[in-house]
């Protein structure tokens, strides 16, 4: 456990208590500011993993009725619907565990980020000395410029907000960033699974918003406004059009064609399962990696997207 | 759609331990206050919220303030001040648990800590008082408040006589030569003020490079204080400016002390140096290996100092060579007090001690001060 404790410090506490307070030094000594400017870091830095999350939910998403035909065609045999889904996920280039990286990464930041905001910002005196052998004997400035201010806007970063203010706003944001982030599924069971976490995730953050030190609940909302803006530009904001009239397509409209089939076949039948095994799958490949597709192809996609998504 | 379940499951889990983190920090301020000996009892504000009066021999209390039954106060950290037998004490609040401000002085008569006054005398209060008191000869009762005042009050009734405001909380306690105040703020200025009116006695105050929460120690015509940037700094009492600065390891949170020609300060990185007075060379160092927050005293030619590993050494003045150590088995943060050859040791465990410094360091009595622990 000592080994742990003492990685634990020295790869993620430490270096990021001592990077708050380097911000906090040269960014007008403002803590409100700092945890922003982290939070806009992270994100900078998780960019190329969140992308690869976004689009691998993207493609999961429109791999559901190929999945949902194959459940349908294996429900007897659950090997081969085992090696033809992981078959599927290998020919769209999907990695079905690949969406949990940003998320595994953010964990010891918000535990991290807790436990600097109670140890930069401490509420008591007797919880300011022990902060002097947590900073580096090597950064002066770091040592110069506590005790930090911590009041920024209405809140004390220190304390939980006394108004319903941050919880409203991290429940509003985190939600609209699972309306948006959510695959659309055909499973029912699987919809209906993600319409309680749409809601719950949202309400979990909101009630730890109350009680928490109101420095996280800023990294969460800022965190989620990120967010939100990373999915837009890659899937749409057709999501968040709530009042837009959806126009129904007709199934029959709906087009397979040969190379976006794997990106978006909205009806896929049995049939077409066949056709498209007996094929290789080399072509679809390529086309799933996005580097030669077409701007009109990236258009229907993104309607087809919604389309499923309404249904 | 196995992934996403397996997801929100981690999430839940990481969301199930923040939420265990959830009100760890918002414990009620306690406090870390020294004692104060006079006649046949000690006095002591405990970490239970109540001044206590112990008496000398025995430890055992003798009155509380607030009696039993009474609220107790939030957090004492300045170590009282007696003076003509009256007890002078500060105490802190928490905003955590109320919007409007608690913090008080009291003047209680030592005989048995009756109320005779308070300031504010009425059911507001100032903001967190954290530094001790300082009572003068004429009669004034000076203190710091995280407000960033120092105030000063007539000692007979507790009516406010001046106040100087700086930028940021005052947790030092000030200190009195001749007609001058000397205090250090956390907006990292050291201030000389007038005794008499407040007014600020140099031309601007003296600015180290960090905060200030140690007393400053006058000596000749220098003060001596430390701060966060881990620089002991001397400066002209008169006029400000800076004779000297050393730089030490850690932050200089407890006091420095002073005698013959030599300053003694310790830091939290648990070293304590021994300076020449007038240019601060180092004399010796002693690597006590825990940080130490408790201002040292000087008892019989030795210096006696406390860690927050719970060790109180004694070393002598002249070469910082250990003389004895005790283990009170506790975290010591207050400030030692000595009278004559006993020092009084309030630990972290809410235990107060009294240790005789003859020869090899004994225990005279400990008191625990929270009957419930």
């Amino acid at each position: 456990m000592e080994i742990i404790s003492l990685l634990w410090n020295e790869i993620i506490l430490n270096p990021m208590e001592n990077g708050l307070v380097l911000l906090y030094a040269y960014l007008g000594r403002n803590f409100g500011i700092t945890i922003i400017i982290f939070t806009i870091l992270v994100r900078v830095i998780t960019l190329p993993l969140t992308l690869k999350q976004t689009r691998s939910t993207l493609k999961m998403s429109q791999l559901q009725p190929r999945l949902q035909a194959l459940q349908k065609r294996y429900a007897k045999d659950r090997t081969r619907l085992s090696q033809e889904t992981m078959r599927l996920y290998k020919e769209a280039g999907v990695n079905p565990i690949g969406c949990l990286g940003p998320m595994i990464i953010q964990f010891p930041v918000w535990i991290g980020l807790y436990i600097s905001v109670v140890a930069l910002l401490p509420t008591k005196p007797e919880d300011l000395p022990k902060l002097a052998n947590h900073l580096y004997s090597w950064l002066p400035i770091a040592h110069e410029v506590v005790p930090l201010n911590s009041n920024f806007l209405w809140l004390d970063l220190a304390l939980p907000d006394p108004t319903p203010v941050m919880a409203v706003m991290v429940g509003i944001s985190m939600w609209v960033l699972q309306k948006m982030s959510t695959p659309a599924v055909a499973d029912p069971r699987q919809a209906s699974t993600n319409r309680m976490l749409l809601w719950m995730m949202p309400f979990m953050f909101a009630f730890f918003t109350i009680s928490l030190p109101s420095g996280l609940p800023v990294y969460w909302l800022i965190s989620n406004v990120i967010g939100i803006v990373i999915q837009g530009f890659v899937t749409g904001w057709d999501v968040l059009l709530f009042f837009r009239k959806k126009e129904p397509v007709p199934v029959s409209a709906v087009a397979i064609d040969a190379t976006s089939q794997a990106n978006a076949p909205s009806l896929v039948t049995e049939e077409t399962l066949d056709a498209e095994q007996a094929r290789t799958g080399g072509d679809q490949r390529q086309n799933d990696r996005g580097g030669r597709r077409t701007r009109t192809q990236r258009a229907r996609r993104r309607t087809r997207g919604s389309h499923n998504r309404g249904r | 759609m196995k992934p996403p379940i397996t997801l929100w499951l981690l999430a839940a889990l990481v969301l199930t331990l923040l939420a265990g983190c959830t009100g760890r920090q918002f414990v009620a301020a306690s406090g870390w206050s020294g004692v104060a000996v006079g006649g046949d009892m000690v006095y002591v504000g405990t970490r239970s919220g109540r001044v206590l009066a112990l008496d000398t021999r025995s430890g055992n209390p003798r009155f509380a303030f607030p009696p039993e039954g009474q609220d107790p106060l939030e957090g004492l950290y300045g170590t009282p001040a007696l003076v003509d037998g009256v007890l002078y004490v500060g105490s802190y609040d928490s905003k955590t648990k109320d919007k409007h401000p608690k913090g008080k002085v009291f003047a209680l008569n030592a005989s048995d800590l009756s109320e005779k006054w308070k300031y504010p005398n009425d059911v507001t209060g100032i903001d967190r008082i954290v530094g001790g008191i300082t009572v003068t000869q004429g009669g004034l009762v000076l203190f710091g408040a995280s407000d960033g005042f120092v105030r000063a009050l007539r000692a007979s009734n507790g009516f406010k006589e001046w106040e100087f405001k700086t930028d940021k909380p005052v947790w030092s306690t000030p200190t009195v030569a001749g007609d001058t105040v000397y205090v250090g703020s956390l907006d990292h200025n050291l201030y000389a003020l007038s005794l008499a009116s407040g007014e600020p006695m140099w031309a601007s105050p003296f600015s180290a490079g960090g905060a200030i929460v140690s007393t400053p120690a006058v000596a000749g015509d220098k003060v001596f204080v430390g701060s966060f940037d881990r620089k002991l700094y001397a400066v002209d009492a008169a006029t400000g400016r800076e004779a000297w600065r050393f730089q030490g390891e850690g932050w200089f949170w407890s006091s420095p002390v002073s005698q013959g020609k030599r300053v003694y300060a310790a830091d939290t990185k648990g070293v304590l140096y021994a300076l020449d007075m007038g240019t601060g060379r180092e004399v010796w160092r002693s690597n006590l290996e825990k940080p130490v927050l408790s201002s040292p005293v000087i008892v019989e030619g030795n210096l006696v100092v406390a860690t927050d590993g719970g060790i109180i050494y004694v070393l002598s003045l002249a070469t910082g060579a250990q003389v004895s150590s005790y283990n009170v088995g506790a975290q010591v943060q207050a400030p030692l007090t000595a009278n004559g050859q006993t020092v009084y040791v309030n630990a972290m465990d809410k235990r107060v001690w009294a240790l005789r410094m003859a020869g090899r360091q004994e225990k005279v009595w400990e008191t625990n001060t929270d009957p419930k622990k």
